[in-house]
């Protein structure tokens, strides 16, 4: 069970939270349907870090941006999504 | 015999929290809002309990009157949610250990104390947890969830582990 | 001839005799007492049988390495098979069976496998049994019946089991020296330690060997470093094995709270530890190896350690006449032990000088021993003999913990090298010998300056020694006790071209057993090295995974059995709803009443009458469940005309629609209703199965695709609880309950119910007149009762959902999951019209896709018949052909006579008036349909409209 340092919460377990996709094929609304096709099925799957969207889904419910490396799960990062949501310091 | 920091779960009294209102204040378009707490944090304030659940969200608890008069302003939205949760005080000092059975969170850390919050999973339920004290806390679960866990924490602290915290060999 | 309590010595309570049965045989020990050790000093020898040929044995060994002795603790519900007598303590009254044996253990008639051993070697199944499966199925028989060891319990297990969360800055697997030093340094720079040991008392090594530790007997300063451990407010846990090393430092630790087989009733039987370490120490120590030898199995030949540890602990000797053969100083010190207890030593054979022990005579008890001793073949009468072929550190959990392995000479064995996690090895599975050597290290992986290392003046004792493998491949020179793998099996798999460790361990099954291994993978390494000719360490081990010792499924499971799998989820009215005792529905973790059956009807009928109720006069039911959203701000009606493909924006003040909601690639997700109860709030419902996924999904788009957004969503499932008021009389029902005059069709007005403030929706689900009243979920009940009374009074019926279901399907009303499937766009489900021109919807851009607006897709039409049309049938034109559609969803005219159903057909409403086959091959049932448009009850909608 991977240990997930939530910027809110501090280091939580996996258990607590949603792996929602990848960074990658995230899609504006106004997308159009070449760059929907291309963003949600053509995909690189490279067998190193993977920049991923997460949700701290049982936990403070924030949208992280995770990179994780797929073979050993190594987590180099953990941030909030978008910089309007930031915690103060 | 025991020391302290493993006072058993038997000495423990659970009871309903009942009669209030529960208010959720959202703000528009931030993460943060002048006057209401930070982070992980909760505070008393002009009879009710205003405690932060999510980037923008808070939750308040009181009479509806108190809450009622919690100022807002054109960045802040009010969402009753009276029957959003239902609430369990735990009072003893094994609250810690009551905690740890069936969860992934430490409640053990001396940094979660009086003033805290935080939302985990336990037993397949969503919590909230509030520290009220150094011998209190307040769980919140969704009521169609309620019966069953605070059934199962009835049986943990009723079952006597015999090896809970263990002694000296 | 076998073994017997000595008159005095050993950790175990002689004032405490505890009675057991094993076999049915009475027997008594002493607390402290291992079954092992009890059985040994009773004087018992076979212990079991052995998996394949069914050879008598007896304990190898004294831990959890054993591969013999294993038996049935405990009986009924609590039994637990394959238990290894040697890790289990004695409880008063318990009861021990031996397995894979019949009739008994002394008489066992599978040992007539041992007469066609030639012809069953390893792997003797990938070579046999060709012909016909008429010929399979008679062997079958017999070998199911051979196969495993130990029965499984057929009744429900009684016993409870928890889990519990931890978290510290070190943990500590393993109570012996390097353990307790590394602990006690730990706690003593003030971290948060758990330590944790299988055994039932720490000590480790020293409780077989007596050590002088920092001034004090070894046992003493053991518990000495536990007290401290504890002062510091760290966790000695015993009886708790660290079964696995999972990522991140996160280890999962099984304590026995109670011995198998125990009756506690109260208690948890078994705990499951999840301890998230900053650092991990690992001190588990050693196993011996037993020397490959034709006859190293008979019953009487052990583990030269375990033997010292019968006597230095137990107080048990193992028998009489010993012979001693091993490679290192540890084998001297059996000698002496057994001489000191009075045992008579007949022959010490130390490989170092070339010696070697060549075969082991005796059935069911060792009785004579050929070695080559100074030069001769001799032959020596004894009962026991205490053998060692080295010492290998025990490198599981670091292999699990991602951690690389280097071969040390010396053990020839591998030790830990790098590791990738937070994991570092201390003590003898560091290949470290000497007890101070191993104090120090233990010491310093705990983190304390070496200068402060606790000391011993013991003498450096040299362990490290190995013994070759035997020449020539004998059938009874055991590798792998537990799944009977002999020498000549290993040689037959190279042979066969079975080279490669992996190939090696699966063809022979050797190290596949519930001991993984723990007493032969290195034996069978050297072996395989030899035949190979390269070095083991090219050769490698096969991976360790989870558990290091075999793990019950009960503490697995923990709460989570039984009724409570998964968890159930309770509506607010439950107790109103069980006045009628309804039949409940488990709908995904909530359960709702299906129907309300009175005297003697059937779920059909009882739904039929709720139905009919609902048409003719008016129905009550309760749809709390409903998925339900709370969207404030100024932006709410853009936010949600983001997520929803209908018009939204432009819905009045005090007005609804139905909507639905798309996926990223055009398919149907959901559907709902929106209403707007003010400028700048909306409510939004969606489906009970749904609404986790929804919730995911409103937050995705507001957080990630429109952060931007002035507006606010608060999840409202249970905040409002909900009901339907449906029928013509719907409406006389309401304005009497709300003192109010009903709002228009899709209207919604805030009203006051038994002094609850409400919200009232007019919407028809069922297809009458029909309003759902929103209300808070915590004063609901007076509200519900108020709302009960006035229906009884009108004559109507509370209605469940196998009403729902028969009322919407006459009416083509789409279930998410039924109809949506996941891979039906709107325009396949006949909502084409109600997309929002304009746009800038999820899921525009996939719906845009050419071979979603292909004409001859699947799409939504009705079905009729004369009888029942069978759900999930396949649709054909004519028996034989392809199917072009299913059946999605089946009913009942609930006004009439005759089946309808909903379903997806090639070509859809441009099929209407044709005929079809509903056909279930897997039933054998065969319905013709027609075709008809999906709507089966007053098409115009004058029923519910204004």
């Amino acid at each position: 069970m991977l240990l997930i340092n939530c910027p809110h919460c501090g280091p939580r377990a996996q258990a607590e939270f949603g792996f929602e996709r990848p960074v990658e094929t995230i899609l504006p609304v106004d997308a159009s349907t070449a760059t929907m096709v291309e963003r949600l099925y053509t995909r690189t799957n490279a067998r190193g870090v993977s920049a991923e969207l997460w949700r701290h889904s049982h936990g403070c419910r924030a949208w992280l941006r995770i990179d994780r490396h797929v073979v050993t799960h190594e987590i180099l990062c953990v941030a909030l999504w978008v910089a309007l949501w930031q915690a103060p310091q | 015999m025991i020391p302290k920091a493993h006072a058993t779960v038997t000495e423990l009294a659970l009871t309903p929290i009942i009669g209030h209102a529960m208010l959720r204040l959202v703000r528009l378009d931030a993460a943060q809002h002048p006057g209401l707490p930070p982070p992980g944090r909760a505070v008393d304030s002009a009879g009710c309990r205003i405690r932060w659940v999510e980037p923008g969200h808070w939750l308040a608890t009181g009479q509806p009157a108190a809450l009622a008069a919690i100022a807002v302003d054109v960045d802040l939205a009010r969402f009753d949610v009276s029957g959003s949760l239902t609430g369990m005080a735990v009072i003893g000092e094994g609250w810690r250990e009551l905690l740890m059975i069936g969860g992934v969170f430490d409640a053990e850390a001396r940094t979660f104390g009086p003033g805290c919050i935080a939302r985990t999973i336990m037993h397949h339920t969503p919590l909230l947890i509030d520290c009220i004290g150094d011998d209190r806390v307040e769980a919140w679960v969704p009521p169609s969830h309620a019966a069953e866990f605070f059934d199962f924490w009835h049986n943990t602290v009723a079952r006597r582990g015999r090896r809970l915290s263990a002694p000296l060999p | 001839m076998s073994g017997y309590r000595l008159a005095s010595g050993g950790l175990v309570d002689r004032t405490r005799p505890v009675a057991f049965t094993f076999d049915g045989v009475s027997y008594s020990g002493f607390a402290g007492d291992t079954l092992a050790s009890a059985l040994l000093a009773s004087g018992v020898s076979i212990f079991g049988r052995s998996f394949k040929y069914h050879r008598p044995r007896g304990v190898l060994s004294a831990g959890v390495e054993e591969p013999n002795a294993l038996v049935t603790a405990g009986q009924g519900g609590r039994a637990e098979p394959n238990t290894r007598a040697t890790d289990l303590f004695l409880t008063p009254g318990l009861v021990a069976t031996s397995q894979n044996r019949w009739p008994s253990l002394g008489f066992d008639l599978g040992a007539v496998t041992a007469l066609i051993a030639p012809f069953i070697p390893a792997g003797f199944y990938y070579k046999t049994f060709f012909g016909g499966p008429k010929l399979w199925r008679f062997f079958e028989h017999f070998i199911r019946r051979a196969a495993g060891l130990g029965p499984a319990p057929r009744l429900a297990d009684p016993d409870s089991y928890q889990h519990r969360a931890a978290f510290c800055d070190v943990l500590v697997v393993g109570a012996g020296p390097a353990g307790l030093a590394a602990a006690d340094a730990a706690a003593g720079a003030g971290k948060r330690v758990i330590l944790c040991e299988q055994d039932a008392i720490v000590g480790g090594a020293l409780l077989r060997d007596a050590a002088e530790i920092a001034g004090l007997p070894g046992r003493d300063w053991a518990a000495a470093v536990c007290a401290r451990v504890i002062a510091a407010g760290g966790r000695v846990l015993l009886r708790t094995t660290a079964t696995g090393y999972h990522d991140h430092d996160l280890l999962t630790l099984g304590e026995k709270c109670a011995e198998p087989g125990e009756d506690a009733p109260s208690l948890s039987a078994q705990r499951l530890w999840r301890v998230r370490a900053s650092r991990v120490v690992l001190a588990p120590g050693l196993v011996e190896r037993p020397l490959v030898c034709p006859g190293n199995d008979v019953p009487g030949v052990m583990l030269s350690g375990a033997v010292r540890t019968y006597v230095q602990r137990f107080g048990v000797a193992p028998g009489r006449r010993a012979v001693v053969a091993g490679c290192s100083d540890d084998a001297d010190r059996t000698a002496a032990a057994l001489r000191a207890a009075g045992v008579e030593v007949v022959a010490t054979i130390d490989y170092r000088r070339g010696e070697t022990l060549d075969t082991v005579k005796g059935g069911n008890r060792v009785s004579t021993v050929i070695a080559s001793v100074g030069g001769m073949t001799r032959s020596f009468a004894c009962d026991t003999v205490a053998m060692s072929a080295g010492f290998t550190p025990s490198v599981q959990l670091h292999m699990q913990a991602g951690g690389t392995l280097a071969w040390h000479d010396g053990c020839a064995a591998f030790v830990p090298a790098t590791s990738r996690q937070a994991q570092v090895t201390a003590g003898a599975a560091a290949g470290i010998e000497g007890l101070a050597a191993i104090l120090a290290s233990g010491w310093a992986a705990g983190g304390g300056d070496v200068a402060d290392a606790p000391q011993t003046r013991a003498e450096r004792h040299c362990c490290h020694g190995f013994a070759p493998p035997p020449r020539g491949a004998r059938t009874t020179a055991f590798v792998d006790f537990q799944n009977d793998v002999t020498s000549r099996d290993l040689d037959l798999a190279w042979r066969e071209g079975y080279r490669s460790v992996e190939h090696m361990k699966r063809y022979t099954t050797l190290g596949m057993a519930t001991d993984q291994g723990k007493t032969s993978n290195i034996a069978g390494l050297l072996q395989l090295s030899r035949n190979e000719g390269r070095p083991a360490p090219d050769i490698g081990l096969t991976t360790f995974r989870p558990p290091f010792t075999p793990v019950t499924l009960g503490v697995l499971a923990g709460e989570d059995g039984g009724l409570h799998m998964a968890p159930r989820r309770v509506l607010r009215l439950k107790a109103q709803h069980d006045r009628h005792h309804p039949l409940w529905q488990p709908l995904g973790y909530w359960h709702r009443p299906r129907a309300y059956p009175r005297d003697g009807e059937t779920l059909h009928s009882a739904a039929m009458r709720e139905a009919r109720t609902v048409r003719s006069n008016v129905g009550l039911s309760d749809v709390s469940t409903l998925a339900k959203f709370d969207v404030q701000g100024p932006d709410a009606g853009a936010f949600l005309e983001l997520v929803c493909a209908t018009g939204i924006a432009k819905l009045a003040v005090g007005r609804g629609r139905y909507t639905f909601m798309l996926r990223e690639d055009g398919m149907v997700m959901d559907d709902g209703t929106v209403w707007r109860l003010g400028d700048a709030r909306y409510l939004l419902t969606s489906s009970t199965g749904g609404a986790a996924r929804m919730e995911a999904h409103l937050a995705y788009v507001r957080g990630v695709l429109a952060p931007h957004m002035r507006v606010a969503i608060v999840e409202v499932q249970e905040h409002w609880a909900a009901f339907a008021i449906a029928g013509p009389n719907a409406r006389s029902l309401v304005e009497t309950l709300a003192c109010v005059s009903a709002p228009k069709h899709m209207g919604c007005l805030a009203v006051v119910v038994a002094g609850v403030e409400c919200w009232l929706l007019a919407a028809s689900y069922s297809g009458e007149r029909a309003f759902e009243l929103y209300v808070p979920g915590d004063v609901v009940v007076p509200v519900w009762e108020a709302a009960e009374a006035l229906l009884h009074a009108a004559g109507g019926a509370l209605y469940g959902l196998e009403a729902l279901e028969l009322l919407r399907i006459e009416k083509g009303h789409i279930v998410i999951g039924a109809e949506a499937t996941g891979r039906t766009t709107p325009h396949d489900l006949g909502l084409g019209k109600m997309l929002r021109v304009s746009g800038g919807y999820c899921g525009a851009a996939g719906l845009a896709r050419p071979m979603l607006q292909a004409v001859d897709r699947q799409a939504l039409v009705g079905l009729e018949a004369d009888g029942e049309i069978p759900e999930g049938a396949m649709l054909v034109r004519a028996a034989g052909e392809a199917p072009m559609g299913h059946v999605t969803s089946v009913g009942s005219r609930v006004l009439g006579q005759g089946g309808v159903a909903l379903a997806l057909l090639a070509g859809g409403p441009a099929r209407t008036g044709e005929q079809w086959l509903a056909t279930s091959p897997t039933r054998g049932i065969t319905v013709p349909v027609r075709v008809t448009a999906p709507l089966f009850h007053d098409p115009e909608g004058t029923r519910y409209r204004d």
